[in-house]
């Protein structure tokens, strides 16, 4: 650390230095330097360096008293880094690794700007794994030509900021026009299914329609049924449609084959379930039905309701179902079999979550009521809706339910506790239609004409994906459906204000950007 | 309280209570594996320990001795660094270079509290700062080549509005 660094002083500097110090009363005739020390230091050194530690110590606190502030600064100048330790490169990888782990990823990031061997720690892979389970990212993609961030080592760390890339997509970033896929003339899309690249729109114009997602383009049209379409259900290349005209068809979609029709309701059929090959459906005849899909047979009929059956869930043993009789009733479907009839609803009941334990169910009584499905007992009434729950979906203990009264409302159903009500000054402006939710957020539509995101934690409006201009003038959005990456919307009106259309939105990451950094 | 002596790379002696000293995995193993027995005078070489750092090992593993024994549990605990007990936040209120060494310690000893409460503490100093803070912090010299400086804020950078 030398400071003066100046190893053949010339002339001129020395006079110089001279005349600067011309008030000092002993001149040395050059400055000194680490080659050119003044004579009599290396004398003062051993002598320093004959004393034990004690001796030392008095020596180096007497000098500190004779040195000049600014002398006194220097010396913890050079004293300072000695004591500074560049801890991730020098601890062992395992120390070094555990210090990380306490970091998060936006620390992680800073961190490995700071020079090589941070830089080479930071890539860990285990480390992002650990930070993806925080995020709840539990997989790699397995698909081939998962995009990778340039550079990076660890296929960990490219999955948290592909998904981190995305989740800023969603929350902030400017969003791209949406593509328009028209269909269905001035008709209302009943039901929505998206899978993959394919999206099926039920309608009550008799139809359904199989829309290719990344080009937009309606494949083809499902036509045989004789009444409007209320209902669907897709697993693969396979759908199935409930409607007015109290059949079901199984169609496949890729080649628009009607595989078999499902006759035995004697009334609109209006709701399904799919679970395997096995698809029951509920109709407005107060019964139940059990169907295999392949061969097109009827297994059972469940009858026991008095009046239309608006909801249905099925996990592969166990039936519930929803109706207007208040009731929801829980069935064994292989023996066809009433296993619970749930009272208490003083109304319809509209809605139906069933996770194989727990039974929720909302109605037009305002309430919604989580049920023991073992014992049939009534765990909580959750109360603080003030219309018809239309939809709802449940995922872990986490409830969240889209009312008519224009609020969503996220419960936990173990504690029967409210946890977020999403209103506020950006809230719907009439009934909610449809929702979805993974653990970041809550997408809802409205008969408003919006599609609003919300933070699913902390309940607060993110900001609207969609917002229709006829909004609040006729158009309204029917009905939603989201990947991690795509959303889907039937929007439309009743007054001809809106076309009648699905808008595909794409929150994935710009892959041409970093493919073209790859490819460089 | 029957007591164990500890001798540090500098030929210290300290004399600890035996229950204070198992804090320590390596000691608790060394002792049940080679035998020794509490009663025994014999002297337990510690020779990758000095005398101040040891002086500290003991002085937090005194206070600590009646905490709960690390469960296996732990290790699937959200990882934080925001819980660091004061009395701890005090204690290691040191220069970076006796942080360091007690950190080296403590992982040769096996004193699975007092490494954690190190690792986070030095998390910690990470937290919030920029690269350039960071290498103030720690007195690293930034080594990239100008090609690479260009590709790390790129690459990097997408988090920070978050």
């Amino acid at each position: 650390m030398g400071s003066e660094v100046n190893p053949e002083p010339t002339f001129f500097s020395t006079s110089l230095s001279a005349n600067l110090r011309s008030t000092t009363p002993k001149l040395r005739s050059v400055i000194p330097t680490k080659d050119n020390p003044p004579p009599e230091m290396s004398e003062w050194l051993i002598q320093f360096q004959l004393w034990s530690n004690a001796e030392r110590i008095l020596a180096i606190n007497e000098l500190i008293d004779r040195c000049e502030p600014t002398q006194v600064r220097h010396m913890m100048q050079v004293i300072e880094p000695q004591f500074q330790r560049d801890f991730i490169s020098l601890l062992p990888r395992e120390l070094a690794l555990n210090v990380l782990s306490f970091l998060e990823p936006k620390d992680l990031l800073r961190a490995a700007q700071t020079c090589r061997s941070w830089r080479f720690l930071t890539e860990d892979n285990l480390l992002w794994k650990e930070k993806c389970k925080e995020a709840g990212i539990n997989e790699l993609p397995k698909r081939r030509g998962s995009p990778k961030s340039p550079g990076a080592l660890s296929p960990w760390k490219a999955v948290y900021m592909r998904q981190h890339m995305i989740e800023m997509n969603w929350r902030s970033k400017p969003i791209k026009p949406p593509k328009m896929l028209k269909g269905h003339d001035d008709h209302v899309i009943t039901c929505l299914q998206f899978c993959g690249n394919r999206i099926v729109s039920g309608s009550d114009d008799n139809t359904l329609k199989v829309w290719n997602v990344s080009t937009g383009k309606c494949l083809r049209t499902l036509v045989g049924h004789t009444g409007g379409v209320w209902s669907s259900q897709m697993s693969g290349t396979t759908i199935i449609s409930g409607s007015t005209d109290r059949t079901l068809k199984v169609w496949d979609i890729e080649t628009g084959v009607c595989k078999h029709t499902l006759c035995g309701h004697t009334s609109t059929v209006r709701c399904m379930h799919l679970h395997g090959h096995k698809v029951v459906s509920g109709s407005r005849d107060a019964t139940l039905r059990v169907w295999d899909i392949e061969t097109g047979a009827c297994l059972n009929v469940l009858v026991g309701h008095m009046a239309a059956v608006r909801c249905v869930q099925y996990d592969g043993k166990l039936v519930v179902s929803g109706a207007y009789d208040y009731t929801v009733k829980v069935w064994n479907a292989e023996k066809a079999e009433c296993l619970h009839t749930l009272q208490g609803h003083t109304n319809r009941v509209y809605s139906l979550q069933f996770d194989g334990v727990h039974v929720v169910s909302g109605s037009l009584d305002t309430s919604i009521r989580v049920w023991e499905v073992e014992t049939g007992a009534c765990k909580h009434t959750l109360m603080g809706h003030q219309s018809l729950t239309s939809g709802m979906e449940l995922r872990n203990n986490i409830l969240v339910s889209g009312n008519a009264d224009s609020t969503v409302k996220v419960w936990d159903i173990v504690t029967g506790q409210c946890l977020q009500t999403l209103s506020g000054n950006f809230k719907h402006q009439s009934a909610v239609t449809c929702l979805q939710f993974n653990n970041r957020f809550v997408i809802t539509s409205s008969d408003d004409g919006t599609v609003k995101l919300w933070d699913v934690k902390t309940g607060e409006f993110i900001r609207n994906l969609v917002a229709l201009d006829s909004g609040g003038s006729g158009g309204v959005v029917w009905r939603i459906r989201a990947s991690e990456t795509k959303l889907v919307c039937a929007v439309g009106s009743r007054n001809g204000t809106e076309e009648t259309k699905l808008l595909v939105l794409d929150f994935d990451v710009d892959l041409t950007g970093s493919a073209a950094l790859i490819g460089r | 309280m029957p007591q164990l002596k500890l001798q540090s790379s500098d030929g210290e002696i300290f004399e600890v209570d035996v229950e204070i000293a198992k804090c320590s995995f390596t000691i608790k193993t060394m002792l049940e594996e080679l035998g020794i027995d509490e009663e025994d005078d014999e002297v337990v070489p510690l020779p990758n320990v000095n005398s101040a750092i040891l002086e500290k090992v003991i002085e937090w593993a005194t206070y600590h001795k009646d905490d709960p024994p690390p469960t296996e549990d732990d290790q699937y605990k959200e990882k934080r660094s925001d819980d660091i007990c004061e009395w701890d936040v005090d204690f290691l209120k040191v220069d970076q270079g006796t942080l360091f060494e007690i950190m080296l310690a403590a992982n040769y000893l096996d004193v699975k509290g007092l490494l954690d409460t190190t690792c986070k503490t030095v998390a910690n100093m990470i937290k919030g700062k920029s690269a350039d803070e960071i290498r103030k912090t720690f007195n690293i010299k930034d080594n990239f080549t100008v090609s690479e400086e260009e590709n790390v804020p790129k690459e990097n950078g997408s988090c920070e509005e978050k």
